[in-house]
């Protein structure tokens, strides 16, 4: 293919000519394929769900003027699922209920830039405040291309009483005082400067889905 | 767009009374809709429920014909008549019960490291009773409790008859003992990370930050 073909669209077409094929490895059996099947079946899975986040951030003034609101995806880390192993299980009894807000979203070497946020993240990097979240639940019954899809939904509205810049955010186990409180995501964001009286509506909804390719037929 | 994968498999065992190993498989599991939204009301703290107990049932497979596993025409033999065999029965996303129940139990032995949980269970099973489905539940059959996952497999008088015949001669004892070994990943998810950028209609960035705990 042409050398003037931009890099994305360029390993775009290295991918459609090469997709990816030695994902599962030989010994394994997928469900749709042991259906049917009589006897002994391999090791292996193909079963499984995903889990995601999204961030909405609203920011309002002291009146309730919406000045600027954004949808953002989010980091789940490692600690977030091991706790979500635990709690599922037994072994821990604390779910999480915490939404914490913290200063620390830029890279110190590079002021301009964000620090990505990152699977290993275990805490934030400049802890600013917290607040228990309302939680709820929904459920998408016949999602289009996933079917079923549950949602649990956390939110807090912020105020401020100081000039902040607020640039990351996530959601704990507990308050951030416990130590090694486990957090379940982390994002970070260009900064939300909040004047005193501000407020800044944080809606973090986390979802449980099917692969889309993954159901039996 | 990271993506976080949640799977289970469970390895059924069986034994003689005295501890002889007999056979065992493993196989991926059905995580149903239950065990989603279960999983999200735990994780919220909106429900206060926990995977606690394993049911076994005897309605996992049913005795039918067979199909050619290539092409899906049904199978005959030579003279014309039908093969017949048990077929393990599809699990689908809703069901929120075994197919038949037989036992369950409480007794489990629950662990959770970086990410995986483990539960495990023993039955004793009567040689004629054929076993063949198994799930998680939230507890007892008694009080409506949610499935997390389900699975059918081999039933255990097969397991059992197989492993007879070929190695030993001379059992005592009225019942086997079947072990079910349940594991539920949650992980980064390669795989799907591929999956979803097929989706999205991106490039599938390297997925090299695989995390199998465990």
């Amino acid at each position: 293919m042409s050398e003037n073909i931009p890099a994305g669209n360029r390993r775009q077409e290295d991918y459609l000519k090469n997709p990816p094929v030695a994902i599962v490895p030989e010994t394994t059996v997928k469900y749709s394929e042991h259906v049917g099947k009589v006897g002994p079946t391999a090791t292996g899975f193909s079963d499984s769900l995903g889990v995601s986040g999204c961030l909405i951030i609203t920011h309002k003034d002291k009146d309730g003027n919406v000045k600027h609101s954004e949808t953002l995806e989010n980091v789940i880390t490692y600690t977030g699922l091991k706790h979500i192993a635990m709690v599922v299980s037994g072994v821990s009894i604390l779910p999480f209920r915490y939404i914490w807000l913290g200063t620390g979203g830029r890279d110190p070497l590079n002021p301009t830039e964000l620090l990505p946020p990152d699977p290993s993240n275990a805490t934030l990097v400049t802890f600013y405040s917290e607040g228990i979240a309302v939680t709820s639940f929904v459920e998408v019954l016949n999602n289009v291309d996933r079917g079923y899809q549950a949602i649990a939904r956390y939110a807090y509205t912020f105020d401020f009483t100081e000039l902040v810049h607020i640039n990351e955010a996530c959601i704990a186990v507990d308050s951030h005082a416990v130590t090694g409180t486990p957090i379940l995501n982390r994002r970070t964001f260009y900064d939300r400067v909040m004047q005193p009286l501000d407020f800044l509506e944080i809606v973090w909804e986390i979802s449980f889905t099917r692969y889309p390719k993954d159901k039996v037929t | 767009m990271p993506v976080i994968g949640i799977r289970g498999e469970l390895t059924t065992s069986l034994f003689l009374p005295d501890g002889n190993f007999l056979y065992s498989e493993t196989i991926e599991n059905r995580i149903v809709n239950n065990g989603i939204k279960l999983t999200t009301k735990v994780v919220a703290g909106l429900d206060p429920r926990i995977i606690d107990h394993i049911q076994i049932g005897v309605g996992g497979q049913n005795y039918q014909q067979l199909v050619d596993a290539e092409t899906g025409a049904l199978l005959f033999d030579t003279l014309g008549n039908p093969i017949m065999g048990n077929v393990s029965r599809p699990i689908g996303d809703g069901d929120e019960n075994l197919f038949t129940f037989y036992a369950e139990t409480s007794e489990i032995t629950s662990s959770s490291a970086t990410g995986t949980f483990t539960i495990s269970a023993n039955f004793n099973i009567p040689f004629d009773v054929p076993v063949n489905e198994a799930g998680m539940f939230s507890g007892s059959q008694a009080g409506s409790p949610m499935m997390f996952a389900k699975q059918a497999f081999s039933d255990t008088i097969k397991m059992w008859e197989n492993r007879r015949n070929a190695t030993l001669s001379t059992v005592t004892g009225t019942y086997i003992v079947l072990n079910i070994s349940w594991r539920i990943f949650f992980g980064r998810d390669p795989q799907h990370e591929s999956l979803y950028d097929q989706d999205l209609g991106i490039v599938a960035s390297e997925a090299t930050d695989r995390y199998i705990p465990g």
